[in-house]
């Protein structure tokens, strides 16, 4: 065991846990789980929340961000985003535009051994196949980054599509959005943002990542399966890019 | 009584039985699964979601979906991961959604669940105990949870995969990469580690 090893199991070996609580020698059959603490928290949520509605600001406050997995979408006016609040003297990164400085290339089969979660990729449209390029970067988390090029310009990206198994610190916010509605990817919560933006992922003191500071030209799809955060960027509609989502094995 | 005593890769016939009977609806014999194992599901949903509150109305909810699976249960496998790793999926459930919105509210009314825990150590190992379980929750949730699989619950290889649903070669190589990953977070964001 190296030293490492070692001091993770004596730490663990004094970690303070909270005292087990007896649990229901029979639980009773229900249809469903409810917990009754968040029952109360909902219902003092809910009041909370009423009464904060009716006050325009906190409203607009409110609606400030919205959140799928590990990206968030913020709906504020065009303003740069926040660059590192404790190192003002830092400029403020090109953003990168296209995927050309994208870092991290290289093959399905060398980054399938790196990934601690299964490949899946879109089997719609049925004429899409492999990816043409593919990156893989740890700097954030995990993150694996499939590139389909446009078969009339191929140096353009048909689609791009990106899964992301990131710390729960890690947020990738998207700034600047101006439109994005709620949808739904295999029944589960979803978002579409159309028109350009702006995406940076932040740690969890806010500092950027300056490396991930891309410029979106297009629309993306948000959503999130199996811990996964997927990030679709087409010029397609709404529609096909669900059916793309939905298509991913 | 530590956590890890348990850790087999043998199926215990006794446990079998309790199992069995338990199927044909014998309150006593779940009593005896439940008694055996609360502790291990308890302590891992509680280093999964770092709330006390939280992690037992996932082992509760846990414990609700065993029983009603329990006549689906191969009597050829272990319990222990078994049961583990519904807690796991349940409290994974929980931290992705509800848990990041309960923790919201709980900062809005002022309680703040405890993210630093305490350990029973002198001072300044405490400390260090601290900074490295900061430098843990680094990581990936599922290096995560490897790592108190493997160094707070003291779970074997096999029972590691068996929780967790992935080859226990696997298992191996996502512990080290785990490892590596939690090596180059110390080096580059809590250099003071490395002492």
């Amino acid at each position: 065991m190296d030293p490492l090893e070692k001091e993770l199991q004596q730490m663990a070996e004094t970690f303070d846990y909270p005292p087990t609580p007896r649990f229901a020698s029979q639980p009773q059959p229900r249809p469903t789980f409810v917990p009754v603490r968040a029952l109360v928290w909902a219902l003092a949520v809910g009041l909370f929340f009423i009464g904060l509605w009716a006050i325009p600001p906190v409203r607009a406050g409110i609606l400030q961000f919205l959140q799928i997995g590990s990206i968030r979408i913020f709906f504020t006016t065009p303003t740069p985003p926040p660059s590192t609040l404790n190192s003002p003297s830092l400029p403020t990164p090109t953003p990168l535009y296209g995927i050309d400085n994208l870092a991290g290339q290289t093959t399905l089969a060398d980054v399938q051994t790196k990934l601690d979660f299964p490949i899946h990729l879109p089997t719609y449209p049925t004429d899409l196949g492999l990816p043409d390029k593919v990156f893989y970067q740890e700097t954030i988390g995990s993150v694996l980054i499939s590139v389909w090029l446009a078969d009339d310009q191929p140096t353009q990206p048909r689609l791009i599509l990106y899964a992301m198994q990131l710390p729960d610190d890690i947020l990738g916010g998207k700034f600047n959005v101006q439109s994005s509605q709620l949808t739904q990817v295999n029944g589960e919560d979803a978002f579409w943002i159309v028109g350009k933006h702006l995406l940076q992922f932040y740690d969890a003191q806010q500092k950027p990542f300056y490396q991930s500071y891309r410029f979106i030209a297009g629309n993306v799809l948000v959503w999130e399966s199996e811990a996964i955060t997927y990030r679709l960027e087409t010029s397609l509609s709404l529609e096909e890019a669900i059916q793309i989502a939905e298509s991913l094995r | 009584m530590k956590v890890g005593q348990w850790a087999t890769t043998e199926i215990d016939r006794d446990e079998s039985l309790w199992v069995e009977r338990a199927c044909q609806d014998d309150s006593h014999a779940w009593e005896q699964l439940v008694a055996r194992h609360q502790e291990a599901a308890f302590r891992l949903a509680y280093l999964i979601l770092r709330d006390a509150d939280e992690a037992s109305d996932a082992v509760q909810e846990g414990l609700i979906r065993a029983y009603g699976s329990l006549k689906r249960f191969d009597l050829t496998r272990p319990f222990r991961p078994w049961l583990m790793r519904i807690v796991v999926n349940v409290a994974r459930n929980r931290r992705r959604s509800w848990g990041r919105y309960m923790g919201m509210v709980k900062r809005l009314f002022g309680q703040m669940p405890a993210l630093s825990p305490t350990f029973l150590t002198p001072h300044d190992q405490q400390e260090r105990n601290q900074i490295l379980w900061q430098a843990i929750h680094k990581l990936p949730a599922t290096h995560q949870e490897l790592i108190y699989l493997r160094y707070f619950l003291n779970f074997s290889e096999l029972e590691m995969a068996e929780t967790v649903g992935i080859p226990i070669g696997t298992v191996k190589s996502r512990l080290h990469r785990a490892l590596d990953r939690l090596r180059q977070i110390i080096e580059t964001q809590f250099p003071e580690l490395k002492s």
